[in-house]
């Protein structure tokens, strides 16, 4: 390989050799001149100098100067163009050293919008581009651009959670694919997996690319969309200090609304006698009324009553004392575990920008520090940021800089989304457990009668040692030189680099009733590198009217990773000091490491941008990739890509209409291609050692293995690209004197050869990894829509209102030959039998599916008459549902009509994907104040709340905690209900089958900010201090979300073929929050 | 200087050019990690690891990602608790789809019939990977090349007989079938009985007396098993004349892999104590190891569920496979020692008493009736020493007795004294494991076999030393269970003294004498089915269990259906419609 790169590496630098040696050959003159801002005097690279009425001109260097031979008259005037400034007319005179300055064009138009490897000026682009700058962003303290990204853009949803550092599912346009749907995230032309080691504070401006005319310039990556995100480069000028900084608190919230001890006992009882026994528990007795313990635990013996007899000298929390013996307390009064696991947690935020530069070199660095605690004890999220973005003019025509990021993430967290989570634990462990015994240990199941969840407190708590670090180096070199005719040629080598370390420790509880058998250390590493070098070569020039920019490129990537993990048990001492993987013993140490190279990409792109008078704009895309994953016959994808944009604005018969500034219809097409979860084995006949499932005691001799292989993939030459097709039709409008901006995309896109690793039927054996195929398709459409509204209510009262909406309606249109659904994970351990979400032709992708609740059983008769007609039919069953039915309890969709419920009634209950999510910023100014709201919502989502298996039936962990729900289940009394009977039944009509009880509307609204600032006026006092800006502000983030949805939060994201189901989720919460920004 | 600039274009381009064309071929050539190609397996080394990792499925462990108890190899949920030997246990809702399949309600949806299918057919098809490789090796001689093919084949059978007996209508994957060939659609519309009587034939035929190693199977393992299949179907003259080449007692030859002359051991609980793994009495073995740093995956961790339940227990989990009320009742004996054969064990009076009701701290004297010894080695029972673990105390090692009943299992269950030399209790997972080998045919086995075959020829007196002699076996004093020096229960075995009188009572008793001898190791449900008798005595036990125990109360065996369980409806709908449905089910 190595031998192979060697070529295309000597070939850039010969190019830029070659390049490097032109310079000098620049050098006559007749006029010299500069061209500079009005604003703020910094000088104007790329400008225009033409000689009006001649084809005469040319364009500033990188230090904003040029030179021009004039043809002579006597009368040149120069006309002097740049985007982003009005252009201005010059009589040279006999001037021979011009500075010319320029003003800027505040119309939005103008802003340049960072494209796929160019920028564009925004009234030219015709393809489906949002964007959002840095103010916009870092309205939101966070760790991850990411979840500032949410309600900020039309065409982006972004789901989220509270755990610190987690990383949120962002979906551009929603689901296109079963594999991945992650945008294809560039930074400073370096791809990268995650954005969340970005600094929000270092960004100067995010682009997303939604449509493939502005995508497909990434051809194979494109495929979900890409997002851009360019960080702050240094201005020439004088060195500019900044500081932000910011400091809170987080509110954790309420828990679930779970019943008090005697509650969860009296229902107990209610539970039993509903279904015909005889109440008892090991806690409550066998009277005719449940009575609390004073003791849950001592010893042995469970349930036990204020005088009973205790001996804490038998206290024993220790194994290798002997036998643990505990004396727990109840907690009568009930523990809110939700309350114990969490904590008002701090969070904090400082930034440290210094920029500025001179003609040959600018400098940006940055320093971040971020500090979030959880609000669940033992998770937090610790940053240390340094930017470093440096650029160099080298002979006025050659650029050198670069951009470097390096961070350090300490970040432990829970496994969001588990049954077995802290959050999980909370609904789970009964409130009558007290945290501690009453000599400070932990208390817990240990005790019978309270089933088997474990103190979340204790866990979390031991927990807190657990350490996870991952420094990351990122960002890339680059050279960039202007030469004659228009012509700037640019290569970047780029990637990334970092390295996880972690060491997690789980003791050996003794506290519940199924307690982690040994001590347990985890350590382990992972490292990964990824490199991409690009080159590309602009064309770029302004003839008369017309206006054309042409763009060729070559690009590779690679890059490597690799994981290391090992476990080991029991070590002498579990002092923080001693316990590490060597001091384990080495009876039960396990070590196992994995890694590949990074797929590797071939590719070439060119792009044309024509326009005729501003007016009638054409783009035309075209990117080949060659992926490394593909058999070799599959390797090469093209993936072309064309829009039109028609100014109508600029057409004489809109000249009278005074009220619209600029309206714009632009139309595209094109196709972007998805390989990125196919993985390099693909294209073969694998064979793996596994000493799980692979080894076998031959010998008899136990613990003498011998290694055996398996099939570990079969090859497929077919797969190829999954492609995707879309066609996008949009307007720009502004309006009212450019103080309203109205942005409307509509969107198609086809998915076509979906690829898929779908289950293989078992006759050809198992595989951890089938292979991938191409499949089936899908179907996305929506609209995006973006409006703006700014200005003033009168001198001193300013206002800026924004508001976007995002809707996708997904379809499959096709799963695979012959195969017309696939079935999600069952989540967790699977506690009700079969899987919650299906992946079907004609449906969205993760709807559920199960049975169709309609009611419940209101008496016998009902059941009777039901059972005598499945008795009766076509396939007779004994009772209507299986297991048989009893009054309160769920009465299913007959949906086949055939009289009986079994596996062919099972239908869709229900879709998580969002009719639509919108973002509503509003926001007011009288003279130094600023208040701002920011709302985001999602409509017609609906979740499956999996935690009610947990908390609403009675059968399902007898003794565990009980939802508050279950006060308003059914009783002969109390029909007008949907809780169903509470009662000590687990049958196919209770908690035995996938339902349509557990489906929730998952709607929300909530207000993502209330922030009020005050900025100081300039001069002054403050200019004394030598700040040039000063801006304090206090805010409340989340303040408040308006659900129907009674789980934690009904924000709950999981893999794209299984999401939207609620199982213990780390919420969003509530945050109070102080921060300034100041400039020196 | 104009034309320089020019030829600096035409420079560029063909630097692009040149970077276009310059790193094609190689650059995008790449081979993933830690994995073979095909090349590299067809080789001997290639085979001799490939035929491991097809004994390696064995344990029902096909999945690194997954622990699967739904296919452990002792058939804990389809053999003995669709049997009737025990409970599923624990809470209903714990592992919620194992009940419905206790109760024959299972829907073709359930995950637990769709595990024991994918293990089954994992393993068949790594015996054919090896038996597909082998036509590519050069670097082995004929003869290794026939030892191999033959190990493979009794292994193919070997998960092809269970994926026969489970579902009788089920596919045949010879070793062409391949994902590349595209032929791995197959009807289920043949009987494959042949293809497996054809794979033991071939390795009974060709395998040797005895092998290196003890895991592997030998000639007279795959003898019996292909013995098993005429048993299964019924061709008893033929299973006899191949038991009678095999049986010392008859005359055979038969010795275990490790050379010794297959003969019952001393003791009946050494069959289930690890420090007694590959003895004489075991003619095929799924072999199992512990702390071999494999996370529990090497040992019988199919069984990591079946442990009593709660403090002070063996370990933390999982209370599950709950011998019933009415399998412990089987071994009361009558006043010479013998089972009672009518039936009446269940009476009111008769029945084994139990503590079903009552707390730990509730008093209760264990039965003081007549009981077959074997009783204690097979259900563990309120007041009577458990192992070395302590006297068992009852409802506090129970999770749910209202739900499955008072007792423990204990066969699977290693001693307290093998805490970390094979009894894996410190395991990083939340259930333990340990390194008793399930033994798939053991020798009690093979002599109830020719029992029943001898039954069947009309050999009564042959087939009474059988059972006698097994029956002796279990009357070793020294092998009863004691309190102290005490023994724990009144135990009372006697051997068949008089001759039966008909074939139907002599087949009675060979019947009786497997629920006891093989009770809780797998293999009841499928004895009731080839015996024809499943309907009749599955349905009383669950009318007479369902008094006791909530967990299959109500719940009925169809006759003509459940005698085979439903195919998994994705392996259906993953054939596109080639496979079909058994009879019964939709």
């Amino acid at each position: 390989m190595k031998k192979s790169i060697t070529p295309f590496l000597f070939t850039g630098v010969v190019c830029l050799g070659m390049l490097w040696t032109s310079l000098s050959a620049m050098a006559q003159k007749t006029i010299h001149g500069k061209v500079v801002s009005s604003t703020d005097n910094q000088v104007v690279i790329g400008a225009t100098v033409k000689e009006k009425g001649t084809a005469n001109g040319t364009v500033t260097g990188p230090d904003g100067s040029f030179s021009l031979k004039l043809t002579g008259n006597g009368n040149e005037v120069l006309e002097v163009s740049f985007i982003g400034y009005n252009p201005k007319d010059v009589p040279v005179g006999n001037q021979t050293n011009l500075v010319i300055s320029l003003d800027e064009n505040t119309s939005t138009l103008n802003e340049v919008v960072v494209t796929g490897y160019s920028t564009q000026r925004k009234g030219d682009i015709t393809g489906a581009v949002s964007t959002v700058n840095t103010a916009d962003l870092t309205t939101i303290p966070s760790g991850s651009p990411e979840q500032q990204l949410q309600g900020k853009l039309s065409g982006v949803t972004v789901i989220t959670s509270g755990m610190p550092g987690t990383s949120s599912q962002v979906r551009i346009r929603g689901f296109g694919s079963f594999t991945t749907n992650n945008p294809y995230y560039v930074v400073d032309g370096v791809p990268t997996g995650d954005i969340s080691n970005i600094s929000p504070d270092d960004i100067e401006s995010v682009s997303v690319l939604k449509d493939a005319a502005s995508a497909s310039i990434y051809g194979a990556s494109a495929f979900s969309g890409v997002i851009l995100i360019t960080t702050k480069k240094g201005k020439e000028g004088k060195l500019s200090v900044r500081y932000n900084a910011s400091y809170g608190v987080q509110y954790p919230g309420h828990g679930y609304d779970i019943l008090s001890p005697q509650q969860t006992a009296d229902w107990t009882w209610t539970a039993m006698k509903n279904a015909g026994e005889t109440p008892k528990n090991d806690q409550y007795g066998t009277g005719p009324t449940p009575v609390l313990p004073y003791y849950l635990l001592v010893g042995d013996q469970s349930g036990l009553p204020e005088n009973t007899p205790i001996d804490p000298s038998l206290y024993n929390v220790n194994y290798d004392n002997g036998p643990i013996y505990q004396i727990v307390k109840a907690n009568q009064q009930g523990t809110d575990w939700y309350k114990e696991i969490t904590r008002v947690a701090p969070i904090q935020y400082h930034n440290l920008t210094l920029s500025g530069g001179s003609e040959s070199a600018k400098y940006n660095v940055g320093l971040s520090y971020y500090n979030q605690q959880g609000i669940i004890l033992a998770t937090y999220l610790k940053r240390y940021i340094l930017r470093a973005n440096t650029e160099f003019n080298i002979k006025k025509r050659v650029k050198i800089g670069e951009n470097l990021q390096v961070s350090l993430k300490d970040n432990p967290t829970l496994t969001n989304q588990s049954e077995g989570n802290a959050i999980s634990w909370t609904y789970r462990e009964n409130p009558i457990i007290p945290v501690h015994d009453i000599m400070g240990g932990w208390a817990g199941t240990r005790a019978a009668g309270l089933n088997n969840p474990q103190n979340p407190v204790a866990n979390q708590v031991r927990s807190e040692d657990n350490r996870s670090y991952t420094p990351d180096i990122f960002g890339n070199v680059y050279a960039e030189v202007t030469l004659p005719y228009h012509i700037n040629l640019r290569s970047s080598f780029g990637g990334e680099f970092w390295n996880t370390y972690y060491q997690n420790f789980t003791y050996h509880q003794y506290e519940n009733k199924e307690n982690n058998g040994s001590d347990v250390v985890s350590e382990g590493a992972s490292y990964a590198h990824s490199w991409i070098w690009t080159n590309t070569a602009t064309f770029e020039n302004h003839f008369g009217d017309h206006y054309l920019k042409v763009l060729l490129g070559v690009e590779a990537k690679g890059g490597y990773a690799q994981n290391l993990d090992v476990t080991g048990q029991n070590p002498f001492s579990t002092d923080l000091t001693y316990r590490t993987i060597t001091t384990t013993s080495p009876a039960n140490r396990t070590a196992t490491d994995g890694g590949n190279p990074q797929t590797r990409f071939y590719s070439l792109f060119g792009n044309v941008n024509y326009s005729y008078k501003d007016k009638y704009l054409v783009t035309g895309t075209l990117r080949r990739d060659q992926a490394s994953v593909f058999g070799p016959e599959q390797r090469t994808g093209v993936f072309p890509a064309a829009s039109l944009g028609w100014r109508i604005s600029g057409e004489n018969f809109m000249k009278d209409v005074s009220w619209i500034n600029d309206l714009k219809i632009r139309g595209s097409w094109g196709t972007m291609g998805n390989a990125t979860a196919v993985p390099l084995g693909n294209q073969f006949n694998l064979y793996e050692a596994n000493s799980r499932v692979t080894t076998y005691d031959m010998t008899g001799a136990l613990g003498a293995l011998e290694e055996g292989l398996r099939s570990s993939g079969f090859a497929v030459l077919a797969t190829h690209w999954e492609t995707n097709e879309t066609i996008n039709a949009g307007f720009d409008a502004t309006l009212f004197n450019n103080s309203l901006n109205i942005v409307f995309d509509w969107y198609k896109r086809n998915t076509k050869d979906l690829l898929f690793a779908p289950e293989i039927e078992a006759t050809i054996g198992f595989l951890n990894q089938y292979p991938y195929i191409n499949v089936g398709s899908m179907e996305n459409k929506g609209i995006d829509l973006q409006i703006e509204k700014q200005g003033n209510f009168s001198e001193n009262w300013r206002y800026d209102i924004g508001a976007n909406l995002t809707t996708y309606k997904n379809t499959i249109t096709k799963v695979a030959e012959g195969v017309d659904y696939f079935d999600g994970s069952s989540f967790g351990s699977g506690r009700i039998p079969g899987t919650v979400t299906r992946n079907q032709d004609k449906h969205p992708i993760s709807a559920f599916f199960g049975y169709k609740v309609i009611g419940l059983w209101q008496n016998q008769q009902e059941i009777d008459e039901a059972d005598a007609q499945a008795q009766k039919a076509e396939t007779p069953q004994e009772t209507f549902q299986s297991g048989g039915e009893h009054p309160g309890e769920f009465r299913y969709d007959d949906v086949n009509g055939d009289g009986i419920i079994s596996d062919a009634d099972r239908t869709f209950i229900g879709d998580p994907n969002p009719n639509l999510t919108y973002g509503v910023n509003l926001a007011a100014g009288y003279k130094n104040f600023d208040l701002r709201f920011e709302f985001y919502g999602s409509q017609g989502n609906d979740i499956f709340d999996y935690t009610r298996w947990f908390t609403d039936f009675y059968p399902s962990f007898p003794g565990g905690a009980l939802n508050a729900r279950i006060l308003k289940s059914w009783t002969p009394e109390n029909t007008n209900t949907n809780v169903p009977v509470f009662e000590d039944r687990g049958t196919f009509s209770t908690n035995q089958a996938v339902n349509s009880y557990y489906v929730q509307n998952g709607s929300y609204f909530r207000c993502r900010n209330i922030q009020l600032s005050y900025t100081f006026n300039k001069g002054g006092a403050l200019q004394k201090a030598g700040i040039e800006n000063l801006r304090l502000y206090a805010q409340v983030v989340n303040p408040f979300t308006i659900t129907k949805y009674e789980g934690l939060d009904p924000e709950l994201s999981g893999n794209d073929t299984n999401f939207g189901v609620d199982y213990g989720n780390y919420p969003t919460v509530k945050q109070l929050i102080f921060g300034l920004n100041v400039n020196f | 200087m104009k034309k320089t600039n020019i030829r600096l274009i035409y420079f560029l381009m063909l630097g692009l050019g040149l970077v276009t064309f310059s790193c094609k071929k190689t650059f995008l050539n790449q081979f993933p990690n830690g994995v073979l190609g095909d090349e590299q397996v067809a080789t001997a080394k290639g085979i001799k690891e490939l035929l491991i990792g097809a004994y390696a499925d064995l344990d029902g462990q096909f999945d690194p990602n997954n622990l699967y108890w739904q296919a452990s190899p002792d058939n804990w949920v389809y053999g003995s608790i669709c049997g009737g030997d025990a409970h599923k246990g624990s809470d209903p809702s714990d592992q919620a789809d194992a009940l419905p399949v206790a109760r024959f309600e299972a829907l073709p949806t359930n995950s637990y019939l769709v595990v024991k299918w994918r293990a089954v057919y994992d393993g068949i098809a790594r015996a054919n990977n090896v038996l597909r490789t082998l036509k590519r090796v050069t670097d082995m001689t004929d003869d290794q090349k026939t030892q191999a093919e033959a190990e493979a084949r009794f292994l193919r059978g070997h998960y092809a007989f269970e994926a026969k007996k489970m579902w009788n209508m089920v596919p045949w994957v010879s070793d062409s079938v391949t994902y590349v060939d595209n032929n791995y659609k197959i009807p289920n519309d043949k009987d494959i009985w042949p293809e497996i009587e054809a794979d033991f034939q071939f390795a009974y035929q060709n395998l040797p007396p005895t092998q290196d190693e003890v895991g592997r199977v030998n000639k007279w393992a795959a003898g019996c098993y292909l013995a098993k299949a005429y048993l299964f179907e019924k061709k008893y003259p033929e299973a006899l004349t191949l038991l009678n080449a095999i049986m010392p007692e008859a005359g055979g030859a038969g010795e275990t892999a490790n050379g010794l002359k297959y003969q019952l051991q001393d003791r009946y609980s050494w069959n289930f104590d690890l420090a007694h793994n590959n003895s004489s009495e075991s003619v095929f073995a799924v072999q199992a190891t512990t702390n071999d740093n494999t996370a529990g995956y090497n040992g019988n961790i199919g069984d990591m569920l079946n442990y009593p339940y709660g403090n002070g227990a063996v370990t933390g989990c999982c209370g599950f496979f709950q011998p019933s009320i009415e399998l412990a009742n089987s071994f009361r004996t009558d006043a010479s020692g013998l089972p009672l054969l009518d039936g009446s064990y269940d009476d009111p009076g008769k029945a084994v008493k139990n503590d079903q009701g009552l707390a730990s701290s509730d008093s209760f004297t264990p039965d003081a009736g007549n009981l077959d010894p074997r009783l204690d080695h097979t259900v563990g029972r309120r007041g009577i020493p458990y192992l070395d673990w302590g006297v068992h105390p009852g409802a506090s090692w129970i999770r749910n007795q209202a739900s499955a009943g008072p007792y423990s299992p204990i066969k699977n269950v290693f001693h307290k004294s093998q805490v970390g030399s094979g009894g894996d209790n410190a395991s990083a997972t939340w259930a333990p494991t340990n390194a008793i080998n399930y033994t798939l045919i053991r020798y009690a086995d093979v002599l109830l076999w020719a029992a029943e075959c001898e039954v069947q020829a009309g050999s009564l007196e042959k087939a009474r030393s059988y059972v006698n002699e097994v029956r002796q076996r279990a009357a070793n004093t020294a092998d009863f269970v004691k309190n102290g020096n005490q023994n724990a229960a009144n135990y009372k075995i006697g051997l068949y003294n008089t001759p039966w009188i008909d074939k139907a009572t002599a087949l009675k008793a060979v019947q009786m004498e497997r629920k006891l001898e093989l009770g809780m190791e797998g293999h009841r449900f499928f004895d009731l089915v080839r015996w024809g008798i499943a309907d009749e005595v599955l349905n009383a036990y669950f009318k007479y269990e369902g008094q006791f125990t909530g967990d299959i109360k109500g719940a009925t065996f169809k006759a003509n259906t459940n005698d085979y369980f439903p195919i998994p409806q994705r392996q259906i709908d993953l054939s596109s419609g080639t496979l079909k449905q058994n009879p019964g089910y939709n």
